[in-house]
């Protein structure tokens, strides 16, 4: 009875799991046949024609060289400094380092793009110590144009991939790290012994990913791109719906976008098993580090470089001072004006505010119910020997990943396209841009929640059958307390995303409605640079707020669960 | 002659240790004692793998405490985890060699026979995963002896060298010991926590209280 009782509520779970990808998976095909027949097919737009432009060859040439630059300057920087980090793991600033690189991932861009422009800018700390040093005589670097996109996505790639990569360089048994000594390796011979092949399975991975992130990339591109030379698929299809009023060309345009990214995905599955066999790179929020068995620094008494190699070592560390902390200092620190007062009373901020956090948690429910289900569906699939299952694991699979291959303004785009023939677009702005937040918002909730999931039950599988625990009552009592650390990070990162989220909003953003990252592209738009920077302050403090919060939140319900 | 004198090291928040002992080291030695006493920290810090606060450690009219480890003449066999293991099993013991790896003849001719004395030859190649926890063992063992061997290195330390082998592996293992290091006049100190090893290997029972103070 017990056993049947059970497996009724699993399959209810995974064939609604199965139900929903599919309806998300239909829609998304829907969505790319509309944009195929305004764009493709319409006939005030010659396909061929755009595709022979020169203008779309240089968009992608541009898109693409900054995100290969983006992606080696990340990469290279990253490799050196997650070794440093692991190898001096036992400093006390490691925790608090390790644990402000993890709330710079969840920073809107926004916030960052002014960060970087106070610290970078023409008119920037750098720029004015540098002026002061040369007497003037020597001018700064542009902050607009390549160097800045570059800049912007070092700023947020550089964190996610040493966060990806310490961990990894923490996990060698120490036994490894004392033969090395014991051998006498040079760093040289120890990254080839033991990093290189510690981090080659994950790099691809990880590269390709971070390429797609600034392929992609919108907001970063908008707000200091400085122009049409530095640019992206999304940001000309932002341009062409905003600017040029052609639908056509958005349709076109998010059309290639689609296939480019859906090319890069393929390939990886191909050759790697693709983004999702890789839950590491989904991780680097969550990762715990195993610092217990990892033995001290051996060297510290007799080596007779050790004076040197801390030097170089910290001399490494450097530029996580320059691109990474005084940019995030510099939102702080420039956001405690008078402005700060100023826009306090703006009704514009409170209206904005409000429209901001509902779509949040609106987004960050969804994500989270969403991403619970297909999770638990995964999980069950997983644990069964159905003939089908592998086929059902790929179709939740894809659907998860959706996000990728259709961003945030192709969705936007398309269902712009869509929803203007039936209803009044404007009005259904917040609608799509709660849908487009819970497909960015997913595969990091899946990811974080699945593997504890997974290990819930399977681990105490025969308890729960000896014990009669089945349906609501094992949900109450032993899945959601189990997965409340899960959970509230899950519910933290999900809400955080959703708070700083500048790129549906920028295509709907209107007088009527605004949300905050909207505001302060404007405001810093229109020479408010200070308003700007309180802006950036008080969007910071509300997205910690809410990361943080949402722990707290998730442990309050899961302990009331328990007694339920 | 191996001397320990006032050898202090804590754990960051944990335990706090004390050595003091002189080890004559003319037959092996075998160091008992309970799990979590401090065999293996004494062994690591012979090893120069943790440093101690003080204290003075001499083998051979040398403080050892002032070379690096990969300068000291001793070869480490540990628990576990002996092996790299993406790395096949020829170049696991290859790599302890040199910095740039590369093995002369005369080395070559150590690590034939090595392998064979131990009859490990068929899985030079091979991965240290495709193989039984008894013959990576020997794997390990290899590379300790030969690194010894090749660099001179006279003292020879093995934390549990039989932990985890079934009882044909083990006195396999232990005949491989008798011949291949100690009848070669290699000092050996031996941590495990089996009574009967001492006897097996002939060897000096010596009890951890006796070194802690």
């Amino acid at each position: 009875m017990i056993k049947n009782q059970s497996n009724g509520s699993k399959v209810s779970i995974s064939v609604l799991g199965v139900g929903v990808t599919i309806v998300i998976l239909g829609a998304s095909l829907s969505l790319m046949v509309f944009l195929y027949r305004f764009g493709v097919g319409s006939q005030t737009l010659d396909f061929s024609q755009l595709l022979k432009d020169f203008r779309v060859g240089a968009i992608l040439y541009v898109a693409g060289q900054q995100a290969l630059i983006s992606c080696f300057v990340s990469f290279c920087l990253a490799v050196p400094i997650s070794s440093i980090l692991a190898k001096r793991y036992y400093w006390h600033i490691f925790p608090p380092l390790f644990g402000m690189l993890g709330l710079v991932l969840v920073m809107p861009t926004t916030v960052a793009a002014v960060g970087i422009l106070k610290v970078w800018g023409l008119n920037g700390w750098l720029a004015q110590t540098f002026d002061t040093i040369s007497f003037g005589t020597v001018g700064w670097v542009n902050i607009y144009g390549l160097h800045g996109v570059v800049l912007a996505h070092v700023f947020f790639n550089l964190p996610l991939m040493i966060r990806v990569l310490t961990p990894i360089f923490l996990s060698f048994p120490k036994e490894h790290i004392f033969l090395s000594e014991q051998y006498g390796f040079s760093r040289v011979k120890f990254f080839w012994v033991l990093e290189w092949p510690a981090i080659k399975r994950v790099a691809f991975s990880l590269n390709v990913l971070v390429f797609l992130l600034c392929f992609t990339s919108f907001s970063l591109v908008l707000m200091l791109g400085g122009g049409p030379k530095v640019t992206t698929l999304e940001v000309e299809i932002y341009s062409a719906i905003r600017f040029d009023f052609s639908i056509a060309k958005a349709a076109a345009l998010s059309l290639i976008q689609v296939a480019i990214v859906a090319c890069v995905i393929f390939l990886l599955t191909f050759f790697e098993n693709g983004l999702s066999n890789n839950s590491a790179i989904y991780l680097p929020l969550g990762n715990r580090l195993n610092q217990e068995n990892f033995p001290r620094a051996p060297l510290r008494n007799y080596n007779k470089g050790f004076v040197i190699n801390l030097i170089k070592d910290i001399s490494w560390l450097s530029p996580l001072i320059f691109i990474i902390f005084l940019p995030f200092f510099a939102v702080i620190l420039s956001g405690f004006s008078e402005s700060l007062i100023k826009v306090l009373k703006w009704e514009i901020f409170w209206e904005s505010l409000k429209n901001t956090i509902l779509i949040a948690f609106l987004s960050s429910s969804l994500a989270i119910s969403l991403g619970f289900l297909l999770a638990y569906s995964k999980v069950i699939l997983r644990g069964s020997n159905f003939f089908g299952r592998n086929f059902f694991l790929g179709l939740i699979e894809s659907s998860i990943l959706i996000y990728l291959a259709i961003p945030a303004i192709v969705l936007g785009t398309a269902l712009f396209i869509v929803l203007r023939q039936f209803a009044d677009v404007v009005a259904l702005s917040w609608l799509i841009l709660v849908l487009s937040n819970v497909f960015l918002c997913l595969p990091f909730v899946v990811r974080i929640i699945e593997p504890r999931l997974f290990s819930l039950e399977s681990k105490h599988k025969a308890l729960y059958k000896s014990l009669g625990l089945v349906g609501a009552k094992k949900f109450f009592a032993v899945t959601l307390p189990g997965l409340n650390v899960e959970l509230g990070l899950a519910l933290g990162i999900a809400l955080a995303f959703s708070v700083g989220d500048l790129s549906v909003i920028a295509l709907f953003g209107s007088n009527d409605f605004q949300t905050i990252p909207w505001l302060i592209y404007q405001t810093a738009g229109r020479y408010g640079l200070s308003d700007a920077n309180a802006l950036a302050l008080l969007l910071l403090v509300v997205t910690f707020f809410f990361f943080f919060c949402s722990k707290f939140l998730v442990r309050k319900v899961c302990s009331i669960s328990v007694k339920i | 002659m191996l001397e320990l004198s006032d050898i202090k090291f804590r754990y960051p928040k944990g335990k706090h240790f004390q050595f003091s002992y002189k080890f004559d080291l003319l037959t092996p030695v075998v160091i008992q004692g309970a799990s979590g006493s401090g065999k293996s920290t004494l062994l690591n810090i012979i090893a120069g793998l943790i440093s101690p606060s003080s204290g003075y450690l001499r083998f051979e009219d040398k403080n050892l405490l002032k070379i690096s480890p990969s300068e000291r003449p001793l070869s480490v066999l540990f628990q576990s985890g002996n092996l790299f293991d993406h790395i096949s099993c020829l170049r696991n013991v290859e790599i302890g060699l040199n910095m740039r790896s590369r093995i002369n003849s005369e080395e070559q001719f150590i690590i034939e026979e090595v392998f064979q004395n131990l009859g490990i030859s068929d899985h030079k190649n091979v991965l240290p995963t495709e193989i039984s926890g008894g013959q990576r063992k020997r794997i390990a063992l290899a590379r300790a002896i030969v690194r010894a061997k090749c660099l001179g290195k006279k003292l020879m330390l093995l934390d549990e060298p039989f932990n985890g082998l079934d009882f044909e592996t083990k006195s396999e293992c232990i005949d491989l010991l008798k011949d291949g290091c100690f009848k070669e006049g290699y000092k050996v100190i031996i941590v495990s926590h089996d009574n009967n090893d001492p006897k097996l290997l002939g060897a000096n029972r010596v009890k951890l209280e006796n070194i802690l103070r």
